[in-house]
């Protein structure tokens, strides 16, 4: 493939071409599409109450584009729900929702459960540990899907900075990314190594095509969103956006190690379900890290276990909620 | 460029947004605060993580016009020293004008500091507490005139402008005053923190920047004189000693020193920035002669060189041009139960008695500024902004009917 003829480059933005709100809100009434935001927290409450107040502000109160805010909470010791609450979010705890499937803890699980109680046709995930969030991040979003009907899925990308006790540092964030994901894209679906971002909290799609994913509960949820929808509808409908820049709080390395480990488990299994690729051996559910205790290395094992969540359409609570015929997305002449 | 008084339109936006609906002061919320409030917060985070106004460029200024525009307020005055300003005709003609003034500028910015924090009652950052609140209340009272065509029985002018030390203190507004053709009845300038003070008098103040250099040497060598941070603290020493009046209406605060660069090296510059403040105007001006004098003879005693540069002087309001605003704000304070506390504390009042306008501050919430730690309360914005509309409604009546 000759470069700038991956589809995914091509349809990469800068949020300014979306600052135009009056026109987003002019094509989502045409189109008569509900949006929805859902922040999934864990013990977010230094950083969820300002991610509400702006974007419920200035995205709700002032431009009528978004529907809705919902926050998704795991369980959290600290404030979060409250906080959140008392910003004009509806929080639901994620053991609450569809409790007949019983609760996993993770992201993905959250992201998979808010697709039940939200009621937009487009549907906006947002990390809430966000330092300097901004209006961009959500219209950012939108944007591309209110503007072509092709794109079902929309990915941000942004500089990275590293927030550390003396300052920022320009480079660094997004390690996970370059130094497991793009190799693996790289050898396996070369498409999908032009996201600059793939694992970006920050993303949005179309209900209808959302509904048809299934979901990791813990770190692979955005990777497995992504091959499957290459093998679903391919990457045509994959855009990407730049948000300039994200602050956010980073990770320990052991943390990153936690996190790979997660990924390359749906990685496989999603090699397994989409290609010839066969493993021999069983994947083993335990992440092994290595402590420095008296001198003497001891391993410190954290199981990881590969929880899939199946594509929402095949919960019977859900398509009572959401029947397959009406979720078309239409378009208003 | 001239004053192009601007007659906006509503945005149709904002019109289906308000149309068959109460003012939104009036309106249901979901959560704890009213819409006013979390507009205001939103605007003032926003507005926080700004970098400020830096030559060749205005980011906050930016911000500012790309909010008015949003309003529908699509040629705001803009001149040559950085000032926008909204400008709402009257209910009647006439070429009286209130001034609402506020301060895009901010003296610190770290682009990790001002990043704001909220908590269920407080928002916490750097610069938080300086003007970001104002700005934003001002910002959110242009939308209110704007969407609600509401007019008062004056003109009134909506002004954002920079009144940084750094970009020459009070010339931007200068600037505005002294072309602005109209005539200002009186002035309010919107901070951010200190609701509910009563300012008997605009304190006159004197800020100077001491830059000191000493020669280079190694840091067993002596023979060269002094160290920047021995002339730096003999100064502070000095002028700290200085019993300036008897009835307390003078003071001398050294608001910064700087000096040192770390363990091993021997430190040869030092800045030490001073502010003088006094309500009388023969002891600030004698005040400032004073400690020119001061410095220069302790910089030469000790091998220094002083560079002096006089940052900003005004001198202190006149009591007496306040009278009727005075009255109006005890009055709006007892209709709004906002509880009076009488502090003098130096504001950005007194330049407009120069200009023989009335004039004083209001604060939209409680705060706290300090090194450590920088905060406002959230529940105290919703009643600050509301005195912006009561004191324009009893101020205007009060001044009209002192009027010969």
């Amino acid at each position: 493939m000759r470069e700038g003829t991956n589809p995914i480059l091509q349809k990469t933005f800068h949020h300014s071409k979306f600052s135009d709100l009056s026109r987003l809100v002019e094509l989502k009434t045409r189109q008569g599409v509900r949006i929805a935001l859902a922040f999934p927290t864990l013990n977010e409450e230094a950083t969820i109450g300002k991610e509400i107040l702006i974007l419920k502000t200035e995205l709700m109160d002032r431009i009528p584009l978004l529907d809705e805010i919902v926050v998704i909470d795991s369980g959290s010791l600290d404030k979060t729900r409250s906080v959140a609450a008392s910003f004009g979010a509806k929080v639901y705890e994620s053991k609450n929702i569809l409790p007949k499937y019983g609760t996993h803890r993770g992201k993905g699980e959250n992201l998979w459960k808010s697709l039940y109680v939200l009621t937009g046709d487009i549907i906006v995930w947002v990390d809430a540990d966000i330092h300097n969030i901004a209006p961009k991040f959500v219209y950012g979003l939108v944007g591309p899907l209110l503007e072509d009907p092709q794109i079902s899925y929309v990915k941000a990308f942004y500089e990275r900075p590293l927030k550390t006790p003396s300052g920022f540092f320009p480079t660094g964030g997004g390690r996970v990314t370059e130094i497991l994901v793009r190799p693996l894209f790289s050898l396996f679906y070369p498409e999908l190594a032009y996201l600059i971002q793939p694992l970006s909290g920050e993303y949005a799609g179309r209900r209808s095509l959302l509904e048809r994913l299934p979901f990791s509960v813990g770190y692979g949820v955005e990777l497995g969103h992504l091959i499957d929808i290459y093998h679903l509808l391919g990457p045509d409908v994959i855009a990407q956006v730049d948000l300039d820049r994200r602050i956010h709080r980073n990770q320990s390395v052991e943390a990153l190690s936690r996190m790979s480990f997660g990924i390359l488990t749906t990685f496989f299994h999603r090699l397994k379900s989409w290609t010839d690729c066969k493993l021999d051996s069983v994947l083993h559910p335990y992440h092994i890290a290595l402590q420095l205790k008296d001198n003497l290395h001891q391993p410190v094992r954290t199981e990881i276990l590969p929880i899939e969540r199946p594509p929402m359409v095949e919960i019977e609570e859900y398509r009572q909620k959401f029947p397959p015929e009406p979720r078309t997305t239409r378009t208003k002449e | 460029m001239g004053i192009r008084k601007a007659f906006p339109k509503v945005s149709s936006i904002f019109k289906s947004l308000f149309k068959g609906k109460k003012p939104f002061l009036h309106r249901e919320w979901e959560g704890k605060y009213s819409p006013i409030v979390t507009r205001i917060l939103s605007d003032a985070m926003l507005f926080n993580e700004i970098p400020p106004v830096s030559s060749g460029e205005s980011p906050r200024g930016e911000f500012i016009l790309r909010k008015l525009h949003e309003f529908g307020i699509y040629e705001p005055y803009q001149d040559d020293a950085g000032n926008i300003a909204a400008i709402f005709p009257a209910s009647r003609f006439t070429d009286k004008y209130v001034l609402l003034y506020t301060d895009m500028g901010t003296e610190q910015y770290s682009p990790l500091e001002n990043l704001v924090h909220l908590t269920e009652t407080h928002a916490k950052g750097i610069g938080i507490s300086d003007e970001s609140i104002g700005v934003a209340a001002l910002l959110n009272f242009t939308e209110q005139m704007q969407t609600t065509s509401y007019e008062y029985p004056q003109n009134v002018i909506c002004l954002f402008t920079s009144l940084s030390e750094e970009t020459g203190e009070f010339k931007a507004l200068e600037s505005f005053l002294k072309t602005f053709p109209g005539t200002i009845s009186f002035a309010l300038y919107v901070s951010s923190i200190h609701l509910g003070n009563f300012e008997p008098q605009p304190i006159g103040h004197c800020k100077l920047s001491v830059r000191i250099s000493t020669p280079e040497q190694e840091v067993l060598d002596h023979s060269r004189g002094s160290s920047s941070v021995t002339v730096l603290s003999h100064i502070a020493f000095q002028l700290g000693n200085i019993q300036w009046d008897r009835e307390s209406k003078t003071a001398l605060n050294i608001a910064r020193i700087d000096a040192g660069i770390g363990f091993g090296y021997y430190p040869n510059e030092g800045v030490l920035d001073l502010e003088m403040f006094s309500l009388n105007p023969a002891i600030l001006e004698m005040m400032k002669n004073t400690v020119t004098a001061t410095i220069e003879k302790i910089a030469l005693e000790l091998g220094a060189k002083a560079d002096i540069q006089l940052l900003s002087h005004v001198p202190p309001g006149n009591p007496d041009l306040n009278s009727v605003l005075h009255r109006t704000l005890k009055e709006v304070y007892r209709r709004l139960k906002i509880e009076e506390c009488s502090i003098t504390l130096p504001t950005k009042t007194a330049f407009l008695h120069s200009f023989n306008i009335p004039a004083i501050t209001l604060g939209i919430t409680r705060g706290k500024k300090g090194k450590q730690e920088e905060y406002v309360e959230i529940a105290p914005i919703e009643v600050g902004f509301r005195q912006l509309h009561s004191f324009l409604e009893l101020g205007i009546e009060a001044m009209e009917l002192e009027e010969p």
